[in-house]
């Protein structure tokens, strides 16, 4: 890990011990931050080490979201447990489809996997037992903590997404990817089994947004096909990425954090136009600093 | 036994014909050139024998297995390098990781002390940390070799090793390649068009055109073949030459 990655991982832990000093909405805002953070690391794996933009990977939040709230609401399954599930089947999906997806490149498996994104909100709004377009109701959490619990539960994901990134960032399973995205014939050619590393960073990238989608429905209590496959939560988690830095350990947390904290300030400020500034501010961040925040190194 | 035999290969993309059944073996630790015009199916031969293209028809045997319906990564463990005609680093890792990924993956470990004798034999150790997309052409070259001899290869293929370099690059290679091939006993296959050099490695050579063989034996029997001087120079100068004193 670089000095700024390390940063990154002190203003982490230092999230850790914050709760107490925050107010109800300042820990709604850094939980939505730590949400897209989560996201976004998830895809740091795949786009920036593995060179796979998956734009439509809010797929495997939907998935685990769903997966969990189902299981809680039909099977009345405890909710690690349900989680635990959740996070599982969006991995083994993922599983499932990434020989023949991860034979695709550039836009045609970014678009893919967009295809894959609506194909499967189309399904649950479909289904009886995803409660079709009406959605599903899920018990509000009455446990110890209140909702402080869910922060936290965002928090040790978010945390176990960026130590996985440091890990690819200096592991030799992180030179495999790093190899595919550089040039995947040549990597081909010097003994990378390059579909295993692949199918392997594509299931990584699932299991972790699976569970931060399962995460997500209990914490907002009432999920439908609309929000739980939404591209613009798609959209913003890329937004987040480039803005942190593609392929960096710290980028996409810093990204997270700079997006939410931003947005929110413009949404209080200028409610009418807070859309409007944002994209012109996204665009000149891209703009001014292609690379984002965290300049690979 | 021979190290590498081509059975009757055919390729094809599309309507275009690249190889029409070529056939050829090569003896361990033997250096082979193949030489032919632009679009002769050299590239798309060397394609084939690693595996990043799969034949129509025919077959190839490496070490006595067949290995045609291999993945290019397989055989890489088997001990097939290549270096590409326009080369294909990983630009943004260093020189020193370029070499670490085949050694782990398709060699015997990642061992950062052999990667770093293999990039002392080929002249880039004191730019092991530098990333490899800042690296001059003949630098380029040098990481590309270096790449495949950590797969520990039994055979190289190496694609137009010497093109685009300077005359003093060019000798460089050329005594890098013979260094390499003294002190590891490697077979080579050199596609190259740069024939001053190439008669300089090897005693065998093989003219493609139009996805056939048309000549194979001694660099010097190129000039007196007919089929070759066609091949080179066009069917007018064959038969201008037919009607001269």
């Amino acid at each position: 890990m670089g000095r700024h990655d390390l940063v990154v991982l002190a203003g982490l832990l230092a999230l850790s011990i914050l709760p107490p000093f925050l107010t109800d909405y300042l820990e709604r805002v850094i939980t939505s931050a730590l949400l897209l953070a989560s996201l976004a690391l998830a895809q740091n794996i795949l786009l920036g080490y593995t060179g796979y933009p998956a734009f439509g990977s809010v797929a495997f939040f939907g998935v685990g979201g769903y997966v969990t709230a189902v299981l809680m609401k039909d099977l009345s399954l405890p909710f690690p447990l349900a989680l635990l599930c959740g996070t599982l089947f969006s991995g083994l999906l993922a599983l499932l489809i990434a020989p023949p997806v991860m034979r695709l490149k550039s836009h045609y498996f970014a678009i893919t996997t967009l295809a894959l994104q609506l194909a499967l909100g189309e399904l649950v709004a479909n289904l009886e037992v995803t409660g079709g377009a009406q959605g599903i109701n899920l018990p509000i959490y009455r446990g110890p903590g209140g909702y402080l619990i869910f922060y936290y539960l965002f928090w040790t994901l978010t945390l176990v997404a960026f130590l996985i990134n440091a890990y690819v960032e200096r592991s030799t399973f992180g030179y495999a990817l790093k190899a595919i995205r550089e040039d995947e014939v040549a990597a081909e050619t010097l003994g990378v089994n390059t579909l295993l590393f692949k199918t392997a960073s594509f299931t990584l990238m699932a299991l972790i947004t699976g569970c931060s989608g399962g995460i997500y429905a209990y914490w907002i209590t009432y999920i439908d096909p609309t929000s739980m496959f939404d591209p613009v939560l798609s959209v913003k988690m890329f937004v987040a990425l480039l803005m942190g830095g593609v392929g960096t350990v710290g980028g996409p947390v810093a990204g997270a954090f700079v997006l939410e904290v931003v947005s929110e300030t413009l949404w209080g400020q200028f409610p009418r136009v807070h859309g409007l500034i944002l994209g012109l501010l996204i665009v000149l961040i891209v703009l001014i600093i292609p690379k984002g925040i965290w300049r690979r190194r | 036994m021979s190290l590498l035999v081509v059975r009757d290969v055919f390729k094809s993309f599309g309507g275009n014909v690249a190889l029409k059944g070529v056939s050829f073996s090569l003896g361990e630790g033997e250096i082979l050139g193949i030489v032919g015009p632009n679009g002769s199916g050299k590239t798309t031969l060397l394609n084939v024998l690693s595996g990043t293209v799969r034949q129509d028809k025919g077959s190839v045997f490496f070490g006595g297995k067949r290995v045609d319906r291999l993945s290019p990564h397989v055989r890489a463990r088997m001990g097939i390098g290549r270096t590409f005609q326009i080369t294909r680093l990983f630009s943004n890792l260093t020189v020193l990781e370029n070499v670490l990924v085949p050694l782990h993956y398709g060699g015997p470990g990642s061992d950062g002390k052999r990667a770093e004798e293999i990039l002392g034999m080929v002249g880039l150790l004191h730019m092991k940390d530098v990333k490899a997309g800042s690296l001059s052409l003949a630098q380029r070259k040098r990481l590309e070799l270096a790449r495949a001899l950590s797969l520990n290869p039994r055979l190289l293929l190496l694609d137009e090793v010497f093109a685009g370099l300077n005359p003093v690059s060019v000798r460089e290679i050329l005594d890098l390649l013979r260094r390499i091939h003294s002190e590891t006993g490697v077979a080579m296959i050199l596609v190259e068009h740069v024939l001053k050099a190439l008669f300089q490695i090897t005693r065998r050579v093989i003219v493609l055109s139009e996805g056939r063989v048309i000549y194979e034996g001694e660099p010097e029997g190129m000039a007196n073949s007919e089929e070759v001087i066609k091949a080179y120079l066009g069917e007018r100068y064959e038969a201008f030459r037919g009607k001269g004193p």
